[in-house]
Parts: C-alpha cells; sequence; structure tokens
C-alpha cells in the first residue's frame, strides 16, 4: 500500500519508491454563458502521474454546478446522493468543492489521489445564475517523475 | 504507555479502524460524536488553516498508508424546497466507504436555511441525536469539518438516509452532501 512515497526535489535519492515528486498545478478555465451547460478537458500530462492534494476554484458567480469524471475509467468523482432521484443532476455547487487559495479555502481531498500520465478529466459546468460565468479549476499536487536508481 | 488522547483515538501512524493492531470501528453514536474533531487543525496547531495543516499532517502520509487505492468522492443530495418543505432520501453508498465530511449550503438563509438529519441504515443509528441547523452541522468546500477518524459505511447495500426540512418561507435551493473515498478493498467490508 501507498506506493507513491516518493521525495520532493532537492531530498537525498528516493531509491525506494524510485519517484521523484515535484510540485505541479493542473489548471482548467472556462466562461460559461449564461444557464448554459459546457465540458471542460483537462489533460494530465505525458511525463508522469499526478497526484493530487488540493482543489482549488475560481468563478464570479456561485450558481454553478460541476461534474467530474475521469476519463479512462469513466469513474465519476460526483455523483447524485438524492434517491430516488426526482429531477436533473447537475452535479454539486461549486462552492461546495472549494474555494480559493487566498481565502484558505482550497480544499484538502485527505486522500491523495493519483491520475495516470496522458489521463484525461472532464468537468461539465452548469450555469444558473443567468449571467456569464468565468470559472478556472486549479489541481493542486505533485507530478511523479520516475528516477533511475541504478549505478 | 499511552495516553488517553492515543488510548481514544489512535497514535499517529496507526492502522485504521477495524483493522489488525488498529483502534475498534466506531460502532456507536457517541463514539462518532466524539470523534469529530479536524485531525489536520489539532495535529498541525493552527486551526484555522486547512492548507497549511494538512501538509504538515501529511509528511506522515495520513491517509494514503493506511487505505488501498482510495477514490475521492462527493455523494450530493440536490434540492429544490418549496417554503417550509420537507424532502426525504437517502444517499446510495458505494462498496468499501469512508465517510470524511459532510457539506451543505441553502441558497436562502433567512430563517436558518433549512435543518438536517441523516441516518446509518446499517448500524441503525442516527448521525445526528436531533435535527441540526445545516451551518452548525456543515461547511462548504472552503470550510470543511473532518472526522477525525474514516468513518466505515459498510453493509449489503449500506445507505445514509436523509431528512432535509426547510426553514425559509421562499423557494429554497438546498445541497446537503458527503465526502469520502471508496477503496478497492478493505477489512472493514469483510464476507459481502
Amino acid at each position: 500500500m501507498g506506493g507513491y512515497g516518493g521525495l520532493t526535489l532537492g531530498a537525498a535519492a528516493d531509491t525506494g519508491s524510485g519517484l521523484l515528486k515535484i510540485p505541479r498545478v493542473l489548471v482548467g478555465d472556462l466562461v460559461v454563458p449564461l444557464n448554459t451547460q459546457l465540458p471542460l478537458v483537462l489533460n494530465n500530462q505525458a511525463d508522469g502521474d499526478f497526484e493530487m492534494w488540493f482543489l482549488s476554484i475560481f468563478r464570479t458567480n456561485a450558481l454553478l454546478k460541476m461534474l467530474w469524471e475521469e476519463g479512462g475509467s469513466t469513474r465519476r468523482f460526483v455523483y447524485s446522493g438524492a434517491q430516488p432521484i426526482t429531477a436533473q443532476f447537475n452535479g454539486v455547487l461549486v462552492d461546495n468543492l472549494a474555494g480559493l487559495v487566498a481565502n484558505n479555502g482550497a480544499f484538502p481531498i485527505a486522500v491523495p489521489y493519483v491520475f495516470p500520465a496522458n489521463r484525461n478529466m472532464t468537468f461539465t459546468l452548469t450555469d444558473s445564475s443567468g449571467a456569464q460565468n468565468t470559472f478556472e479549476i486549479a489541481l493542486h499536487g505533485y507530478v511523479l517523475l520516475p528516477v533511475s536508481t541504478g549505478g | 504507555m499511552p495516553n488517553l488522547w492515543d488510548t481514544l483515538f489512535g497514535a499517529a501512524g496507526a492502522p485504521p479502524p477495524g483493522t489488525p493492531g488498529g483502534p475498534p470501528r466506531q460502532l456507536t453514536l457517541p463514539r462518532l460524536m466524539n470523534l469529530m474533531v479536524n485531525p489536520f487543525a489539532i495535529r498541525g496547531g493552527s486551526a484555522g488553516n486547512f492548507q497549511k495543516d494538512v501538509y504538515e499532517y501529511g509528511s506522515g502520509a495520513i491517509l494514503r498508508n493506511g487505505y488501498k487505492d482510495p477514490f475521492p468522492i462527493w455523494m450530493v443530495a440536490d434540492l429544490s424546497l418549496g417554503a417550509m418543505k420537507t424532502a426525504r432520501g437517502h444517499f446510495p453508498i458505494p462498496r468499501n466507504f469512508y465517510l470524511l465530511s459532510l457539506f451543505a449550503s441553502s441558497s436562502s438563509n433567512v430563517k436558518g436555511g433549512y435543518k438536517v438529519v441523516a441516518y446509518d441504515t446499517t448500524r441503525r443509528m442516527p448521525f445526528m441525536l436531533r435535527p441540526g441547523n445545516f451551518n452548525t452541522l456543515a461547511g462548504n468546500g472552503s470550510s470543511p469539518l473532518f472526522m477525525k477518524v474514516p468513518y466505515p459505511i459498510d453493509g449489503k447495500e449500506p445507505k445514509i438516509k436523509w431528512t432535509v426540512a426547510s426553514l425559509e418561507s421562499v423557494t429554497n435551493n438546498v445541497q446537503f452532501g458527503l465526502y469520502g473515498f471508496q477503496v478497492s478493498q478493505s477489512n472493514d467490508h469483510r464476507g459481502y
């Protein structure tokens, strides 16, 4: 268990895990027109897996809901807990997910989640504010770079 | 000799509840209530800064090393309630799910927003002894209250039933939800 130990840059060589952790933020931006649903696809880079620790979200209006699905596995991070379902489910209000780093509002997901390299994440955003909504999500964490431990 | 804190909550790095060598699973409401302490604030020592604390605490790989492939999940009851209306439903809990925190929001909060109770059907125990105001029970993504120990919700078809009662005299758009994680396998879900 916990095969993603690794060490941050500047630390001694981590021969145990063979991973070097470098801080990285994956950022996705989208302008959602009023009362519209739009997808936002964020792609993890090919150079390494991404270990996510924090979510941070900016929006211009709080009336914005989000669904989140991982490509490849098509696993959903957000799903409806209102059973029986009586209305269309557009996801969680983004303010219930996370806030701004500047306001000490980044959400610690507490269970660092590792996205494989090249993996897509799809966010589906639905505005109900009646005005254009500017949205940004930042996934804070580390890229896990394999390091050679051979002599 | 372990101190009282470690006896109750387990020392840092201890196995998760229900696993060999770890503390017992939370089976009773008083235990659960007493665990409603933010571990990051306690261990990190700065109650107002989750961002900092999770890193300090995270240096010990808080949950990652204790659970197999945890996958974060947000489960949301998204409701539009008429004036003074009540709604009931349940969260269909996936297998091997551990609860970490609740979140709640209300579009109108003139008269208190709404009250809510939740009930663990497997253990037949309520999470709240009586309905609580949404803002006293949970915050939003900027103000989470984490449980000290992840709470396993198990059983053959585990559910958390909820009842939400709006206190507002206008239509109220309500979200009430669980945040937790699913693991690929767990000793807390043996035999199902």
